[in-house]
């Protein structure tokens, strides 16, 4: 969603940065981290954007090893 | 060097390139890729490894947001790394001036084939977006991280 260095947009259209209070936090887990943005409108403290950006560390692992019979794991250990 | 038993690596790779079809194939139009889609699920969803397919059923609904979500971009085939067939979308998965959530889930399904059967589902902690964007950033391309990983 479109922003500039002076303004941006919201759930009510463009807004000055300068009646804006930016927030932001950070969220971690073994599989992903989440990153968040808040902009309140300043007096009122109303949320008025939220931007959220997920980083994934690991994707889908599919084990494929053919499984070995009794005896061929008897016969290797 | 001694025998050894295993799956070929290259065969991995080419399971996901849809090679290989053991039981009744399908007819494919093309040669092309397919198209993977992801769509978003709201926290009260039950998208599941069980999920076998697309379902409208919990899909997050909002501002900005079109219902079966957006296409992945794959700009490197499926490859061989080390022991494992790896394969990862090369860019986001973005959604641009959205209002929706609360949601904690993607999943990635086949746009393609018929009954957009299911890849995957990845969760993540519950995110609410509002008149905002959300992006989703792949993992590295590599044994170990890749989104889609076959390892022998």
């Amino acid at each position: 969603m479109s922003t500039d260095e002076t303004s941006v947009r919201t759930k009510y259209g463009m807004m000055s940065r300068a009646v804006l209070l930016v927030s932001s936090g950070v969220q971690e887990t073994a599989d992903s981290r989440v990153e968040w943005t808040e902009y309140r409108a300043v007096g009122t403290m109303e949320l008025v954007r939220r931007d959220c950006h997920v980083v994934l560390k690991k994707g889908l692992q599919i084990g494929a090893a053919f499984h070995m019979q009794p005896a061929q794991e008897a016969l290797h250990g | 060097m001694a025998n050894s038993q295993g799956p070929a690596v290259t065969f991995l790779r080419d399971l996901l390139n849809g090679h290989f079809a053991f039981g009744t194939a399908v007819v494919r139009g093309s040669t092309t890729p397919d198209t993977f889609k992801g769509a978003l699920y709201l926290t009260s969803a039950t998208i599941t490894p069980a999920t076998a397919a697309y379902t409208a059923t919990g899909e997050v609904s909002g501002a900005g947001y079109t219902a079966g979500g957006v296409a992945f971009t794959f700009a490197t085939p499926p490859a061989v790394d080390g022991s494992s067939a790896i394969v990862t979308p090369s860019a986001s998965l973005t959604f641009t001036g959205v209002t929706i959530g609360p949601f904690d889930c993607v999943l990635m399904y086949n746009d393609t084939a018929a009954g957009d059967p299911a890849v995957g589902s990845f969760t993540f902690g519950s995110q609410t977006v509002l008149a905002g964007d959300f992006s989703l950033t792949m993992p590295v391309n590599a044994a170990g991280t890749a989104l889609i990983e076959l390892t022998s």
